[in-house]
């Protein structure tokens, strides 16, 4: 009896059931949307987007030897974005179905780099003035939006480079950090900081200082400098309180929201008041006035999330987050090199720091600042650039991996001289 | 859908969507779980995962004794802190002394930062050297500060052929021995089979557990001399004299340091 236990168990594949979950959830979310007003694009996505799942996390891992787990968390967040958008504004759920599939082969191709790269020196020193390149653009020939001035226009494609050059930041930091260089990467983190700061893009630039002082102390250990950035960035901040006018609106928004709920405190209080109208199971997917929320696409888009599907769902999300965190650790921790140690664990804080930022200012738990929020909120790239972070994620699991059966082979053989 | 009937319809599946997230969470975290076990399970059947092999210290310190084998990652830095992945506290080896990293086909590549310097079997390098040149392989010494190690690779990795350093060999000895009594004595390491010897160890018979034991046997004691046991008449020799060694001439000037007190 246990024998057939155990064989059953080990046959059974722990993904599957997860997997299955996922497509049958999007599955039955947009029939419902297709019975609503009977379009075919949503009958068109309930078959797509679980094939898309499908294919993701079934065709990827052959490939490579990828983490189905970081596959499926990913796809089910990506697809939450999809159809949270399409049940509220269909238009901006065709541009992002785009921009998850642009996404997928993102993160391939990081993968890739990651398990095909071995000297990253030169990409490196060529990234590091490319991206200060990206991101005084918007200083020259960007457009001011909601206070910052974060976003340029090529054509109709509108790009925020600071969620392009993240992932070259964490990059360079892993690199120089592994190497023990100290000045290259400060200079660089500084500059993006000092760029970020003229921008006033200050949700961006917290993000940027969080994860590299985190990693900074994840390389050294040395809790006497790192207290000391910690000083520095506390310092900062009332600078940044003292200097701006938006953040000291913000601040005292995020104090007190119904004190000018008509106007600056609006879009925090209607974000509120949908949370708490979700209540525990949600008012219905399709129903209810998501639309009522300023920027309920991307920024309050957990708002929405809460709203349709109720708050014990939007835990549930806030869950899977935690799990992605936990496998980035795991697999940094995993990692053989300081570089891919280092990159992985960036990558881990930089998704975890970006979801704290903004659902904790949504949640009214600190000021809120405009971040998306990762794999969810509408934007390409933003979305792409997550996926890139999945991707390295990933590049560095698989190399685990490598090295895990490489031990194994050399355990193998090892045990094998000494049976001679 | 008339509105009214997809409100019915989507108030009750929202339970489904909530039933699901719940499913999807609880799947993620047991599959955590059970990846956290599997490999804890595996790593436990490799202790020796994500090594290429060992350090043997020939040379060390109190806090380093001889004999000590300290494991070697694919690629750290070595120095005297314990945030390093290989650790030395040894005289004169630095916080951070020296990079390393293995690389398939050659072998232990070893870049000391700046300032410092370590010995790769006879060839010193520093941050400026050409170390590429220098591989560390099976049986190579490494010295760093007052630290001699020794580093032996695991099977089957891949390295650049070279023949191992050969092992230490103790200076001739002086003319007269007891002059420097303390240096007649091997070296800890030199009877540790594991660290030090190349071939393995002599074979030796195990003991038969059936055989038994020797009886000890009881000499008989001499008894003291009376009426009934007379002395015994030992005739008179006269005494020996001493042998003294003859006259060597003693050695000049300070003597030759040893390899392993360097």
């Amino acid at each position: 009896m246990r024998n057939n236990n155990q064989e059953r168990t080990f046959r059974r594949d722990p993904g599957k059931l997860l997997s299955s979950a996922v497509m049958l959830f999007y599955f039955s979310a947009f029939l419902l949307l297709w019975l609503k007003d009977f379009a075919w694009q949503a009958a068109a996505l309930a078959v797509a987007v679980p094939v898309m799942i499908w294919l993701g996390v079934n065709f990827l891992p052959r490939l490579f030897p990828a983490d189905k787990l970081l596959l499926s968390l990913t796809n089910f967040l990506c697809a939450l974005g999809v159809l949270v958008l399409y049940a509220t504004n269909p238009a901006y759920a065709y541009q992002q179905a785009v921009y998850y599939g642009v996404g997928l082969v993102a993160m391939v191709v990081c993968i890739y780099l990651v398990r095909v790269i071995k000297h990253w020196r030169i990409p490196v020193y060529l990234l590091m003035p490319v991206s200060l390149a990206l991101l005084a653009l918007p200083l020259i020939i960007g457009r001011e939006t909601n206070g910052a001035k974060n976003w340029f226009y090529v054509g109709s494609l509108s790009v925020q480079p600071s969620e392009i050059v993240k992932l070259s930041l964490l990059l360079i930091i892993s690199h120089f950090m592994s190497r023990r260089k100290f000045l290259p990467w400060l200079i660089f983190a500084v500059g993006c900081l000092g760029l970020l700061m003229l921008q006033k893009d200050l949700g961006t630039a917290l993000m940027y200082y969080g994860v590299t002082l985190m990693l900074y102390y994840a390389s050294s250990s040395n809790l006497l400098l790192t207290g000391i950035g910690l000083a520095g960035g506390a310092g900062a901040a009332v600078l940044g309180y003292k200097m701006f006018a938006h953040v000291k609106r913000r601040v005292a928004i995020w104090q007190n929201p119904w004190s000018d709920y008509d106007n600056a405190g609006y879009q925090l209080v209607q974000g509120l008041m949908a949370i708490a109208s979700g209540g525990l199971f949600g008012v219905g997917l399709g129903l209810g006035s998501p639309r009522t929320i300023p920027v309920y696409h991307t920024d309050f888009i957990f708002a929405v999330i809460c709203e349709q599907f109720g708050v014990i769902f939007g835990l549930c999300v806030l869950l899977m987050y935690v799990a992605i965190i936990w496998r980035g650790a795991t697999t940094a921790m995993a990692a053989r090199t300081s570089f891919h140690g280092l990159l992985a664990m960036g990558a881990t804080l930089m998704i975890g720091l970006q979801t704290f930022v903004i659902i904790g200012g949504v949640i009214k738990l600190i000021p809120l600042t405009g971040v998306t929020m990762p794999f969810v909120s509408y934007g390409g790239t933003s979305l792409v650039s997550s996926m890139c972070l999945i991707g390295l994620l990933q590049g560095v699991a698989s190399l685990n991996e490598d090295d895990l059966d490489e031990d194994t082979r050399l355990a193998m053989l090892g045990s094998e001289e000494g049976m001679r | 859908m008339p509105e009214n009937i997809y409100e019915i319809v989507s108030l009750g599946m929202r339970y489904w969507f909530a039933f699901l997230g719940l499913l999807i969470v609880w799947r993620a975290f047991s599959w955590l779980r059970k990846d956290r076990r599997a490999k804890h399970r595996r790593l436990k059947h490799l202790p020796d995962a994500g090594m290429i092999g060992e350090m043997a210290v020939l040379q060390g310190s109190d806090e380093l004794p001889e004999g000590t084998v300290i494991p070697v990652p694919r690629a750290g830095v070595l120095g005297f802190v314990r945030t390093c992945d290989v650790v030395v506290p040894v005289d004169g080896v630095a916080a951070r002394h020296v990079d390393f990293v293995f690389q398939d086909g050659k072998g232990l590549l070893l870049f000391p930062l700046r300032k410092q310097r370590c010995i790769v079997d006879d060839t010193e390098l520093t941050h400026r050297s050409k170390t590429k040149k220098h591989p560390m392989c099976h049986g190579s010494h490494l010295q760093v500060g007052d630290a001699v190690l020794r580093l032996r690779l695991f099977a089957g990795l891949d390295t650049a052929y070279r023949p191992t350093y050969a092992p230490y060999q103790p200076e001739p000895q002086p003319w007269w021995p007891e002059q420097y009594p303390e240096e007649n004595q091997p070296a800890p390491w030199q009877n540790d089979p594991y660290v030090y010897q190349q071939n393995p160890a002599p074979y030796q018979q195990p003991a038969n557990p059936w055989q038994q034991e020797e009886q000890p046997v009881y000499e008989e004691q001499p008894q003291e001399a009376s009426w009934l046991n007379p002395p015994v008449y030992q005739p008179w020799q006269p005494p020996q004299q001493e042998v003294f060694p003859p006259a060597q001439p003693r050695q000049q000037g300070r003597r030759r340091r040893r390899y392993h007190e360097e």
